[in-house]
């Protein structure tokens, strides 16, 4: 089970309100390689993997991966709060105001909701794994994608901090990847 | 703390084989204080690997 | 309850920070020993981090409302609901 802290992982500001990049930064909130998506695919993948170490870092960053998903959360939230419908009307957050209000919505930077399509779960454990780190990797990407339309230092400290995370969590799903040649090879040897 | 790239030694060659993906398994030698770490987003200073923008992209 | 009564719940942004940082070391020292189980250094630095972690959270609980819903001190009127949340701080 899950129990929740009343803190975020990182003190995420911004430094002024921005609707076209909130409609920006919400993709890693819902979109492909979002941290929603990064949670629900470790924390399905955990369940059949083979080795303890293994559960354990599904588990662990699976959880870790929807104190992100606040994270980003916190962020659309700050950068949209309280802006009046005539001056949201103008910008790129006006399809999600059509749609949502100023409430989040687990959708990517062009609107599209989540869908489980973007995960996916194997027993076959090098499989789950080499996707993951697949995941980390595209998250990263998408980090830098962000930084680099980014001129608000605070939203680009936040983002630094989550993209670093993706760095240490490919890490730790290599570790894993060696750990499970390991299991494999006494496997084969003992049957 | 120096922050340049960090490359690792005794990797284990004779173990590799073909068509299997290797990432190197991380010794711990050092750590940030956590008022730092959270700042860099990891505790450790051989994972620390910002961003930096420029034409090759990542880091 | 009248709504315009409710207390809301003071906090102490630099103590928030500091539980942050202690809160991000030990995510740290967990992912690590998930992979280095035999890893004494990083254990013993995860248990120094565990206890100074939950020393400052009982303290900030005491003083500034809960951290955890499962607060044993919890006292009258009850305060897990109150504002701010975490997404409403400016930090
Ligand atoms: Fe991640």
């Amino acid at each position: 089970m899950w129990e929740y802290k009343k803190i975020l992982e990182y003190p995420a500001n911004v430094r002024r309100q921005d609707p076209d990049y909130a409609s920006l930064v919400v993709t890693q909130f819902g979109g492909p390689d979002g941290e929603l998506a990064a949670s629900l695919r470790y924390i399905s993948q955990m369940y059949t993997m083979p080795i303890p170490e293994g559960k354990a870092t599904l588990n662990n960053i699976g959880t870790e991966e929807l104190a992100h998903f606040e994270i980003i959360g916190t962020l659309v939230y700050k950068l949209v709060e309280g802006i009046p419908a005539d001056v949201l009307k103008n910008t790129r957050f006006a399809p999600h105001y059509a749609q949502h209000g100023r409430a989040n919505y687990p959708a990517d930077a062009f609107g599209n909701a989540w869908t489980a399509s973007y995960i996916q779960s194997h027993e076959d454990p090098v499989a789950s794994i080499q996707e993951d780190l697949a995941a980390e990797q595209k998250a990263r990407a998408t980090y830098e994608y962000l930084i680099d339309m980014s001129d608000d230092p605070a939203i680009i400290d936040t983002l630094s901090f989550l993209r670093e995370r993706e760095v240490v969590h490919f890490q730790r799903f290599g570790e894993v990847l060696d750990l499970l040649y390991d299991y494999m090879d006494d496997y084969e040897e003992w049957g | 703390m120096e922050e340049e790239k960090q490359y690792v030694s005794g990797f284990e060659m004779d173990r590799v084989r073909l068509a299997h993906a290797y990432i190197p398994y991380q010794q711990y030698t050092d750590h940030y204080t956590p008022a730092r770490a959270l700042k860099q987003g990891t505790l450790y200073p051989e994972l620390y690997m910002p961003y930096q923008p420029g034409p090759r992209g990542y880091y | 309850m009248d709504r315009n009564r409710r207390p809301g719940s003071p906090v102490n942004v630099e103590m928030l920070r500091e539980i942050m940082q202690l809160n991000f070391a030990m995510i740290e020292t967990v992912l690590f020993l998930n992979t280095h189980p035999t890893c004494r250094p990083v254990l013993d630095l995860h248990n120094e981090f565990a206890s100074r972690f939950n020393k400052l959270v009982e303290r900030y609980q005491e003083r500034y409302g809960p951290i955890y819903a499962s607060y044993e001190n919890a006292e009258y009127p009850w305060m897990w609901i109150e504002e701010p949340w975490p997404w409403e701080i400016k930090y």
